[in-house]
């Protein structure tokens, strides 16, 4: 703990940078997240959701067919792909849906790229009877239709924004907005470990079941650690999750891995803000920022939406300075090509985002150990891209 | 020792100046570059002439997190026109004498900010003729660095109070702004807006705690509100509604004469009825 951990610092990032009418109630969500995270009820409550209603523990699937002639480790895959609504952000929304209901609030709010978040919010709020209204870019809606049905269908509000780039950072600020003049009844459910403090803790508080199930499930069936431990960073929720359990573990390798897009040497080409971008305040926390030299946020480009946002988690920023993680870059063709040869190979079809993380793996396991256990974090299914690919951008092999 | 023409001393100048004339202090606020530099120039120009006491001039940033669909508009208009800090300061510098006497503070977000470095900022701040800076998503408890950047330049920070503010941290905010303390006037963002909430507990509160000048601001529209809040701070703040009113003309030529003559009206809204003159605690 450093001097600055009262206030939500990672090492020299994090903070508070908000508008005054924020600091209250981001101090009341504070104060409540200290009380339930102390509370063994409310960890009990959590855990039957996720055992009976998301179908948790989710499996670790060691792969037998990837790679298999070439030298190397196999990799073992986490399977976030297995929980309800297909991806980890279930786990993050239920939390800070109960929550809510433990701080009295009859209203959820959510910002979402893909919409993985939106769907997972709107589930939640279906589950714990409170009304949703989820902020997303209009080019976003277009591009990701079906999860604005989705959401639609599971009784939620889906509210189009045309700011910007009518992306993720569009729609993150509108939510933003929004929070400042309804807090007193309204629940914010940021999707990611970003913004803000306390979310970039309260997120990781709920995603660190990713990372507590496969250490102990690597000691139940592998009998030992993994060697290294490889999740995808957006925002940077999954990651972060996964990260948390092996932190103290010195000997296990982690890695986190973004979008490279079409290349890392343009704003706008790639959403790689640990890797190419520079330090900044975005969304209420100092942190590693894509922006230009005028501190204007960039544009951003990823083949997966997930993944498309101009920051990363101020806990991802400490971990990098600190060395504790190292940060890669893996471009869309591919994070692609993974996507495809995993669901040939396997017969599992994972997110887009989740394909960076498995597309880097198998550029470092060449240079592992082949004894090496490798744990990539899975963090959700394709299914929601496969309609996109389908429909011919970019074609498949 | 800061000298007498310093910064500060100008900014404190203002509003004693309003206070003897029985008036809240006029501010007007417009973003640098909206809709070009060429335009803006003149609009700046004509708030100037329509009566500004201190003008607050917006540094766009692409992601305004406090500020609603006007001023975030404005702003995206302003960078598309190319428009930056420099360009903003350099905008101050060549109005010059047209801005007369009337302090210029700057309202932007910190990530400009520390990307050109506080402590340059500050720098070029002092060098163009700009008396402050508003920053909005910088609260108290991140303030120091910025703070102290500024005064060493003799240039004032501003700070601001919500409805949500709990007393004891209103009074500690209040404490720690210099030049003003902005109080806004509800819950949310920038924005023209009917009605004004109740905040003249909050303005009494922060009386008995600092004799810095109280401006309220976010959301104030009619010359209905700017009579109402004139009777109570020491200013007015009016943003959006002058973005607005620039915005809705079909020219620039139009827009220059609207926004000036909506600057008069708010103006004369900031004189006080002599009937409420009497309630007022001056902030001499």
């Amino acid at each position: 703990m450093n001097g600055h951990s009262s206030r939500g610092y990672f090492g020299e990032f994090g903070g508070r940078f908000v508008p005054e009418v924020l600091v209250e109630p981001l101090r009341a969500l504070e104060t409540a997240m200290d009380d339930a995270f102390g509370d063994p009820a409310f960890w009990e409550e959590y855990r039957l959701v996720l055992r009976d209603y998301v179908g948790r523990p989710t499996p670790l699937t060691a792969l037998r067919n990837l790679d298999a002639e070439s030298s190397g480790p196999r990799l073992v895959l986490k399977r976030e792909d297995c929980n309800h609504t297909g991806a980890h952000k279930i786990l993050n929304a239920l939390g800070q849906g109960l929550l809510a209901k433990r701080m009295n609030k009859v209203r959820l709010i959510a910002e979402t790229g893909a919409g993985q978040h939106g769907v997972a919010t709107a589930t939640a709020g279906a589950l714990l009877r409170l009304p949703v209204e989820v902020y997303m870019g209009s080019a976003d809606m277009e591009r990701q239709a079906l999860n604005v049905y989705l959401m639609r269908l599971l009784g939620a509000t889906v509210k189009a924004v045309d700011a910007g780039a009518r992306t993720l950072k569009d729609a993150t600020n509108e939510a933003f907005r929004d929070y400042a003049a309804t807090a007193e009844h309204t629940a914010y459910v940021v999707g990611s470990a970003v913004g803000a403090h306390p979310y970039p803790t309260l997120v990781r508080g709920f995603a660190r079941t990713i990372g507590d199930e496969a250490r102990a499930q690597c000691l139940e069936q592998f009998g030992r650690l993994p060697e290294h431990v490889v999740a995808c960073v957006g925002g940077g929720s999954n990651a972060i999750g996964a990260f948390a359990a092996f932190l103290e573990d010195q000997q296990v390798g982690l890695w986190g891995v973004e979008a490279g897009g079409v290349g890392l040497d343009r704003i706008g080409d790639h959403a790689a803000s640990l890797s190419a971008g520079s330090i900044g305040v975005l969304h209420g926390a100092r942190t590693f920022v894509l922006m230009d030299e005028e501190g204007q946020i960039g544009a951003t480009h990823s083949v997966s939406a997930g993944l498309d946002y101009p920051g990363v988690g101020p806990e991802h920023a400490h971990l990098k300075s600190s060395g504790r993680v190292r940060y890669g870059a893996v471009s869309d063709d591919e994070a692609l090509d993974a996507f495809c040869d995993l669901a040939r190979a396997e017969g599992i079809v994972p997110a887009l985002e989740s394909a960076h993380a498995i597309a880097f793996s198998r550029k470092i396991r060449q240079k592992l150990d082949p004894e090496a256990l490798v744990l990539v974090i899975c963090s959700g299914r394709g299914d929601k891209d496969v309609a996109r690919l389908a429909l011919g951008a970019p074609a498949l092999r | 020792m800061r000298p007498s023409f310093g910064p500060e001393a100008l900014v404190s100048a203002a509003f004693s100046r309003c206070s003897r004339q029985g008036r809240a202090a006029f501010l007007p606020f417009l973003v640098a570059g909206d809709p070009n530099p060429l335009v803006s120039k003149e609009l700046l120009a004509a708030v100037a002439r329509g009566g500004a006491d201190l003008l607050e001039l917006g540094i766009p940033f692409s992601d305004p997190l406090a500020d609603g669909p006007a001023i975030a508009s404005a702003s995206a208009r302003a960078l598309a026109g190319g428009m930056s800090l420099a360009g903003a300061l350099r905008l101050v510098r060549d109005l010059g004498k047209r801005l007369g006497e009337i302090p210029v503070l700057g309202f932007t977000y910190y990530n400009v900010l520390l990307t050109h470095g506080l402590e340059s900022t500050a720098q070029s701040f002092a060098a163009c003729g700009l008396c402050g800076v508003i920053v909005p998503d910088v609260p108290l408890e991140e303030s120091g660095p910025l703070r102290s950047a500024f005064a060493r330049y003799g240039l004032v920070v501003p700070m601001l109070v919500s409805p949500t503010t709990p007393p004891d941290r209103a009074v500690r905010i209040a404490q720690a702004a210099s030049g003003f303390v902005y109080v806004v006037s509800r819950a949310g963002v920038t924005g023209t807006h009917a009605g004004i909430g109740e905040i003249r507990a909050q303005i009494e509160l922060l009386r008995r705690a600092t004799a810095t000048p109280i401006v309220v601001g976010f959301g104030v529209s009619h010359v209905r509100a700017v009579r109402q809040l004139a009777a109570q701070a020491d200013g007015v703040i009016v943003g959006s509604a002058l973005v607005e009113c620039a915005a809705a003309a079909r020219d620039s030529v139009e827009a220059i004469e609207a926004v000036a003559s909506r600057c008069r009206e708010l103006a004369r809204g900031c004189l006080r009825q002599p009937a409420v003159a009497g309630n007022l605690a001056a902030s001499e």
